[in-house]
């Protein structure tokens, strides 16, 4: 039989109440905080898992951030585009109808005066910004990239922005090939210059000359505007995927890290009613003893 | 007549037995809250009969043959071992639950700094000339860097308060073992008149038990009834009388931080000693193991991040076209990494193109030093999966420490629980013991009553 001593008993209501206290304060934060992993050993495994997640995370919100981004200048680069599409519809229709020998001197210098608007609405459009970025100056985004007089300051480069971790996707329309035409095309603005100067000049002939040009503008405006779009829908779908990805990382660092409600009220509850009883059962045995009973 | 006399005499032997039973009982009531005590114990045996009547043998009442004390072998000879264990265990934990620098939830921790870092990288990327997007992102590099320089700084701390601990703990290893080396020559000298010193018995255990605890030490008793205790690399800590004595010195191989030595307990020396248990051992595995092993992955890692991304930096062109800029300077550490001087006194330096006519827009050396997030710049690990691995390989430590803490608690209770119900006193036990002895004290003055009685009985026949 054990010898049960008074060291003993008080040792052990000591040690059992320290016990109950430790599990009642650890339940306690856990409530409080709803954080189940607040040190790395309080689950090491979780905790370095929630790390790569958390930058995963971090990662993806990052890059949707990104693709928003360029898919908003993508949609200004399309407006603009769309407003040069525009133009040259009605220059076609300026031009198709000034061809005619019907028309005097009179009515194509008009009609000249309009061409010109439509060229300086054109540059505009052209000079779309987005914040402090001319969309369409290429890499050469600092300052306005057609000048009044149709020439192209920007550069021929395509933006590239990420769509996935790695992986880039063009965010800018090359204006210097699709209004200006370099590497084959058709300077869209040069065409619209050379309507308006055979209409001041009252050549016919020459202003019939002008719709080639202006047909094969308006495929190659339509064509970029096309090549636009698909990217404005690739970035989309990125954007969508991203954020879904982001939020299932920050689940997933939530489900690693964190405690719910649920169970952290239970655990609290649990030591609460491990530490009553432990205080009880100490207190109890502190009451018997001989000393009590003798006289 | 005689045998009247001899009635007398042995009540008075009996009655001197009864005395010590009870106030053996009360000094061990007395001690019932004293550290270190073990319960005493009065052994009472009948005094060896020599008086025969006809051809009887009476006998001669009883005497106080010795006090012992209650002590179980089988429980002491494993308490050193459980109490070293536990000390050194709980020394570990206590020094790595200190350090927070790389706790996965951490705000402004390493995988928060890291994933800003290059979130910011990614922003300016969009819009390379924005002043504001480049400001935005030299300060997540300044914010990267005081990340790795803090979280350095706290693990260098907590080494460093190692160091602090040991300085302040030595003083009491050297008076412990000293009082348990004095303590040695007394008992021995005590034990030269005769019965047992327990109260010197007392205090030597006391002071060997905070030994053991402090150093891990393993004590051996001697035929001479020495307590030596010997450190676990072998090397004497007590000898006899004799005591070493601990000292510290830097060590440059550790990067100056405390080495332990001590001064033998025959004067010389001091030369250089390991402990791997107690407090001392705890505290030294969980600086040179741990935390150097964390201090190490962190600058690794610091120096794989920071050293990829110069790379990249390097060959990129500022806005004013100039190249070969590293973006981190002090890169050796995690505690002395920075931002380049020029670069955070001018962000325009900052070099976000990959071309020299460093176009705007352009954000080629932005996209190089975005791609080192997934390049195995660190020990052949990313930058995320040399984070996770180093704050999981912490957290193991921490974890491990702390199970194994738990555990050596667990022994060390119950070792000290068992010691407790065999050296333990129990105030009912000994109230029962007191009025035993007194009730027996009541019984032998009885017995002297009736032989006064009977001298009396005679002394009127005359």
């Amino acid at each position: 039989m054990m010898r049960v001593t008074d060291s003993m008993i008080f040792g052990n209501a000591d040690l059992l109440s320290q016990r109950a206290r430790v599990a009642v304060n650890t339940a306690e934060q856990q409530a409080a905080t709803g954080v189940r992993v607040q040190h790395a050993g309080d689950d090491p495994a979780a905790a370095g898992q929630m790390i790569s997640h958390q930058l995963n995370a971090s990662r993806l919100t990052a890059i949707a951030a990104g693709a928003t981004a360029a898919s908003a200048e993508l949609k200004s680069a399309d407006g603009a585009l769309q407003g040069v599409n525009n133009v040259l519809i009605r220059a076609t229709e300026v031009a198709t109808q000034m061809a005619n020998s019907s028309n005097n001197a009179g009515d194509r210098a008009s009609a000249a005066q309009e061409v010109d608007q439509l060229i300086a609405s054109v540059v505009g459009d052209l000079n779309a910004k987005v914040g402090s970025r001319y969309v369409l100056g290429g890499t050469s985004d600092n300052a306005a990239p057609f000048s009044a007089d149709g020439t192209y300051n920007g550069d021929a480069n395509v933006r590239q922005v990420e769509i996935a971790p790695g992986v880039y996707q063009a965010s800018s329309v090359n204006a210097a090939a699709a209004i200006k035409g370099v590497g084959g095309g058709v300077d869209v603005i040069g065409a619209l210059q050379a309507l308006s100067a055979a209409l001041k000049a009252n050549d016919p002939s020459a202003v019939s000359n002008t719709l080639t040009a202006l047909q094969a503008g308006t495929s190659q405006v339509a064509s970029a505007r096309a090549s636009a779009g698909n990217s404005m829908n690739t970035f989309d779908s990125a954007i969508s995927l991203l954020q879904s990805q982001s939020g299932a990382e920050t689940a997933t660092v939530s489900a690693l890290g964190d405690i719910d409600e649920v169970t952290a009220a239970g655990n609290l509850a649990l030591a609460q009613r491990s530490l009553d009883a432990a205080l009880t059962a100490s207190a109890q045995g502190f009451q018997l003893s001989l000393l009590d009973k003798i006289r | 007549m005689g045998d009247l006399l001899s009635v007398l005499q042995n009540a008075a032997s009996s009655l001197s037995a009864a005395r010590g039973a009870a106030q053996t009982a009360s000094n061990n009531l007395e001690n019932v809250n004293t550290p270190g005590y073990s319960r005493q114990t009065a052994v009472i045996q009948s005094v060896i009969p020599s008086d025969r009547l006809g051809g009887a043998t009476l006998g001669n009442g009883s005497m106080l043959a010795t006090v012992t004390q209650s002590r179980d072998r089988f429980v002491e000879a494993q308490m050193p071992v459980a109490l070293g264990s536990a000390s050194s265990s709980l020394a570990q934990t206590n020094t790595l639950q200190s350090v927070t620098a790389l706790d996965p939830s951490a705000t402004d921790g390493i995988a928060a700094s890291l994933g800003n870092f290059y979130s910011a990288l990614r922003a300016l990327q969009q819009d390379p000339s924005n002043p504001a997007l480049r400001q935005t992102a030299l300060a997540s590099s300044q914010a990267l860097a005081r990340s790795f320089n803090q979280a350095s700084s706290s693990i260098s701390s907590a080494r460093s308060a190692v160091d602090s601990q040991l300085q302040t703990t030595l003083p009491q290893v050297n008076q412990l073992a000293s009082q348990v080396a004095s303590l040695n020559l007394q008992i021995q000298q005590a034990g030269t008149s005769g019965g047992s010193p327990n109260a010197l018995l007392d205090a030597r255990q006391q002071a060997e038990d905070q030994l053991v605890q402090l150093t891990g030490a393993v004590p051996v008793k001697d035929n001479k009834g020495n307590v030596n205790l010997a450190l676990s690399d072998g090397t004497a800590l007590v000898s006899g009388d004799a005591a070493a004595q601990f000292s510290v010195a830097p060590d440059a191989t550790n990067g100056g931080h405390l080495a332990l030595r001590i001064t033998h307990t025959d004067g010389t020396g001091p030369t250089a000693v390991q402990v791997s248990s107690g407090t001392l051992g705890g505290l030294i595995t969980a600086r040179d193991g741990a935390l150097q092993s964390a201090s190490s992955g962190l600058d690794q890692l610091a120096a794989g991040v920071a050293d990829s991304v110069n790379t990249a930096h390097a060959a990129g062109f500022a806005e004013d076209g100039s190249t070969g800029r590293v973006l981190f300077t002090g890169t050796a550490s995690a505690g002395t990494i920075s931002v380049n001087a020029a670069i955070a006194a001018d962000p325009t330096l900052f070099a976000a193109a990959g071309d020299p006519a460093a176009a705007s827009g352009d954000a080629g050396a932005l996209q190089a030093m975005i791609a080192t997030e997934s390049q195995t710049s660190v020990n052949g690990n990313t930058p995320e999966g040399a984070a996770a691995q180093l704050v999981a390989g912490f957290g193991s430590a921490q974890q491990s420490a702390s199970a194994l803490s738990d555990h050596d608690a667990a022994v060390s209770n119950q070792l000290t629980t068992m010691r407790a119900s065999a050296s333990g006193v129990s105030v009912d036990e000994e109230t029962i013991n007191l009025t035993q002895a007194q009730q027996g004290y009541q019984a032998i003055a009885r017995v002297i009553t009736a032989a006064n009685a009977c001298f009396d009985a005679l002394f009127a026949v005359q």
